[in-house]
């Protein structure tokens, strides 16, 4: 082997060592979780640690389960994700149809202005909104975790900017044939749109499932909370036992992990076309 | 010229007029009600002194709640931890994403499999990933004291003792924050054309070599726009407290600035909103300035 | 149909894109809407199509003033020079589409797609999208689009100007092709002379928002209404000169003096333009109005391209392959009746 082809085959073991070893740390985390909840309670306070659980069964997650009501957290988060994620696609391709194709005074003014706000945190504008939701009557119900996220105005500079690089003439042709505004919004543009939708869905449902904050503020009732919340509160106000919150901080990850396997690409594609603009 | 002031003006119809409004009026309530109403509320009542939630009086106008909040011991502790984690945790997960960005880059086999390891924390609730942490971070039986034994260390009590605080909370937050970083980056390597490194390697340059006079100084506007994006969000640390701590640090030691007005107005009591929305004006303002700067540097970069 | 415009103005408030247009274009013709870019045809075209509302003036299809109706109800069918074609969906249902707004049922609207489909030369492409089709095929698809309709008049907006040459050639005379077989009165817009000469009826010709001319192809080229038209049309480009009406004769900048019939009714003084097309030029013929200097020649094959020195100016004209003249050589130059322009200098109106 001559010498210039060893150190290009060293540097490439040096390459793939080094990736093993972050890939490693960085699903170390996710590892020790899912094999905690899996130990149990001699098991998990071993010393030193044990890097497998002895036997596998769900004991933990039927405790868990029963301790809190889990199950309603879940479908609680469920509701809110579907209910805000939908509702914030549904005015998101309206608005952004409006900005991209419509006409009308103060166009820009307006989406300049909608800039704008978009550097305004959300912790900043939470107190008045924790007042508003008290103010229409929504606080402590699952709609005070829903109607807060109807508008995006991220997600609709986003789509904006795709809906721009759909031609025109698109739209004149389909004019000229007669097609309405709203059909031609649903027959044309939102198929074409379809992959810049999916990762708008995926990446606000990531954020309305991790979302802990807001629940937090928005409702008390234990029956109401969403999953993040309702693990947290499992952990602070039982102080659960170190498997047991394995095994519930393990069914928030799960379904986001096999989402993540599944739609990677488009995920990824989304957070990069989405930070690097914003 | 002529023609145009001849003859009268040809009509619009009244439903193009109208109908741009009904397509943007769902979002318009929710931008309005959820994020306007939100933001101007919250500066007046910043200035509103004695601020009564309940029945929204105020005894008048003035810097009143800013005088307390630049005062108040919990606020300049808050202030100053969120700085120094931003300080701690940008340049260590920056570096640590170039590095990671470029390997990944490269032709590999198996980079779906890299990529999504690298990823996946990043949809993961920082709740219950939090958990994880704290459980890995445990004095007596924790992963990390394990480890950190065949080093000579002795056992750290990372979340009871609170000097040890602040380093448990940025390894968590450093590792947090990669996936978006190293996304970013690699989006930003990807954009860079392929024929500089042809040429680089035609002209003998290794690939440290390249690294260094190619990779960085096209890779640059990418990552001052990270510097900047994340800056901005690592100021709004908030949520990371919660699983570790289960509050701002063991003994209120590790206030941050978004914790602090959770802490005005949803912990003390009675609530001070006032003190809230004067830190939130604040917040608000320090975010401000680092936006002007990413804008500005933006600009300079692409002139 | 018969469409009539009157006084048409389209203000865009920062500029007048179409200024004060008269025209009327009879049943059943292929249209050419010809002008450099900017010049305001594809506004015209999309006003005529009610895409673009305009700001003054009457537009009548047949006896219906259509100037305010909105453009589905225009019965209009438009091409788009980038076909507009929707991505998403194949051949048929983008022909389909127009009578799919309609409610036509399924059956019915397919058959009819698969008919004008057929008209177009594209039966065998309908379950493809229109990413796997060439250019041509795309063009055929949108007017097959258009005509599905029947629409009372067909707009094509720049309909080749994405084709490579050779399709080009093939596309103009399909268009030509299905125009006389639907009999449709169509109006397209080329900033390609040779484009609008070669297939149309009639050519209207416009220039910073205003008409310049509307004639048959041969006509506008032989009797150009205007400076512009006679610079704008033929290839190579006319020969412009610039002189003043002297004793009957025109003498142009640098003292060269044309004797010209048309020159003698013209007024003592008058600034003028004259214009020369290449081929009316003659070279040491019979015919003799001028005295000019060879400067340049060129082989190209059947014929000669000279410069020829007249005043300040270097004319080109084509001489005969078998005369061979040097550099510097003194000539006479005689002009043609046909392709010899008077114009006035300053107004650009034809004089002669």
């Amino acid at each position: 082997m001559s010498k210039a082809l060893k150190e290009i085959t060293l540097g490439r073991v040096f390459i793939y060592l080094f990736l093993i070893a972050g890939a490693v740390i960085m699903i170390f985390p996710f590892y020790w979780m899912i094999t905690g909840a899996f130990k149990s309670y001699v098991e998990i306070g071993q010393y030193p640690p044990l890097w497998w659980p002895t036997t596998f069964n769900f004991d933990n997650f039927v405790i868990a389960f029963e301790m809190a009501p889990f199950l309603t957290y879940f479908r609680n988060s469920v509701v809110a994700m579907v209910g805000s994620v939908s509702l914030c696609a549904f005015t998101t391709i309206l608005a952004s149809f409006a900005f991209s194709k419509l006409n009308f005074p103060g166009k820009h003014v307006i989406f300049g202005l909608l800039l704008g706000l978009m550097m305004i945190p959300f912790e900043m504008i939470i107190i008045t909104n924790f007042r508003t939701i008290i103010d229409i009557k929504i606080y402590n119900t699952i709609f005070a975790l829903i109607i807060p996220f109807t508008s995006s105005i991220f997600y609709t500079y986003i789509l904006k900017g795709f809906f721009d690089s759909i031609p025109d003439s698109l739209y004149q042709a389909a004019r000229v044939d007669g097609c309405s505004n709203w059909k031609y919004l649903w027959r044309v543009m939102v198929p074409i749109a379809r992959p810049s939708l999916v990762t708008i869905i995926l990446l606000n449902a990531i954020a309305s499932w991790n979302s802990f904050m807001w629940p937090m503020l928005a409702v008390v009732e234990r029956d109401l909370r969403t999953l993040p919340f309702g693990l947290y509160a499992f952990v602070s106000e039982g102080g659960a036992e170190t498997q047991l919150m394995m095994a519930a901080s393990t069914i928030i990850v799960v379904p986001m992990i096999i989402l993540f396997l599944f739609a990677r690409k488009q995920i990824v594609n989304g957070v990069a076309r989405g930070g690097l603009k914003g | 010229m002529s023609a145009r002031s001849v003859g009268k003006k040809n009509k619009v119809s009244l439903k193009s007029k109208v109908e741009p409004y009904l397509y943007l009026a769902p979002f318009a309530i929710g931008v309005l009600l959820f994020t306007l109403y939100p933001i101007v509320n919250v500066v007046l009542m910043s200035f509103k002194e004695n601020y009564n939630f309940i029945n929204q009086s105020y005894s008048g106008w003035g810097l009143g709640n800013y005088l307390y909040v630049l005062k108040d011991a919990y606020f300049i502790q808050a202030y100053k931890n969120t700085f120094m984690y931003v300080f701690v945790v940008i340049p260590i997960s920056t570096c640590l994403s170039v590095v990671i960005a470029t390997l990944l880059n490269q032709k590999i086999k198996f980079s779906g499999m890299f990529q999504t390891a690298y990823f996946l924390p990043m949809v993961t609730s920082t709740i219950a990933i939090g958990f994880a942490w704290r459980f890995m971070f445990n004095h007596k039986t924790g992963i990390i004291n394990y480890l950190l034994s065949f080093f000579g260390v002795e056992a750290i009590n990372w979340l009871q003792i609170p000097k040890y605080n602040f380093p448990a909370l940025c390894i968590y937050g450093v590792w947090a924050i990669l996936p978006f970083t190293i996304i970013l980056l690699l989006s930003g390597l990807q954009n860079i054309d392929p024929m500089y490194y042809t040429a680089a390697k035609v002209d003998g340059a290794g690939p440290i070599k390249s690294f260094f006079r190619i990779t960085l100084p096209l890779l640059a506007p990418t990552i001052f726009l990270v510097l900047c994006v994340n800056t901005i969000s690592t100021f709004k640390v908030y949520n990371e407290l919660f699983p570790l701590f289960q509050g701002p640090g063991i003994a209120s030691n590790l206030f941050t600035v978004v914790y602090y007005i959770y802490y005005q107005f949803r912990i003390k009591t009675p609530s001070k909103y006032g003190y809230a929305a004067a830190a939130a004006v604040i917040l608000f303002l320090t975010i401000f300035v680092f936006t002007m700067i990413q804008r500005f540097v933006e600009k300079l970069t692409k002139d | 149909m018969k469409i009539t415009i009157e006084h048409l103005t389209k203000d865009f408030g920062s500029m007048i894109a179409v200024n004060d247009f008269n025209a009327v274009i009879e049943s059943g013709e292929l249209i050419a809407l010809l002008g450099p870019s900017g010049c305001g045809k594809s506004t015209m075209l999309n006003m005529i199509s009610g895409i673009l509302p305009s700001t003054t003036g009457k537009i009548y299809f047949d006896e219906d003033d259509v100037t305010e109706v909105t453009p589905e109800k225009r019965g209009v069918g438009l091409v788009f020079q980038n076909y507009a074609l929707y991505p998403h969906m194949t051949v048929l249902e983008n022909i389909a589409f127009p009578l799919e707004i309609k409610k036509v049922k399924k059956a019915e609207r397919e058959a009819k797609a698969k008919e004008m489909a057929k008209l177009v030369h594209v039966d065998m492409l309908l379950d493809r999208k229109p990413k796997q089709l060439s250019g041509g095929q795309q063009q055929r698809v949108a007017i097959a689009r258009a005509l599905i309709k029947n629409p009372r008049v067909l707009l094509l907006d720049e309909p080749l100007s994405n084709l490579d040459a050779r399709l080009r050639i093939e596309m103009r005379e399909e268009i030509r092709r299905i125009q006389q077989e639907t009999q449709v009165t169509t109006i397209f817009v080329t900033h390609d002379q040779e484009e609008a000469m070669s297939i149309s009826d009639h050519i209207v010709l416009m220039k910073d928002g205003f008409l310049q001319q509307v004639a048959r192809p041969q006509e506008l080229y032989d009797e150009p209404a205007n400076c512009f038209v006679a610079d704008f049309l033929g290839n190579p480009p006319i020969n412009k000169t610039f002189g003043v009406v002297s004793n009957g004769k025109i003498v142009l900048d640098g003292g060269c003096e044309v004797e010209l019939e048309a020159a003698k009714n013209l007024p003592e003084g008058k600034k003028v333009t004259l214009s020369m097309r290449a081929e009316a030029i003659v070279v040491d013929e019979d015919l003799v109005n001028a005295e000019g200097t060879v400067v340049e020649t060129y082989v190209m094959g059947k014929e000669v391209l000279a410069y020829v020195e007249l005043g300040d100016y270097k004319v080109r004209a084509y001489i005969p392959a078998e005369k061979s003249f040097g550099k510097g050589q003194k000539v006479t130059v005689g002009l043609k009746k046909r392709g010899v322009f008077v114009f006035d200098a300053e107004t650009g109106e034809r004089l002669a």
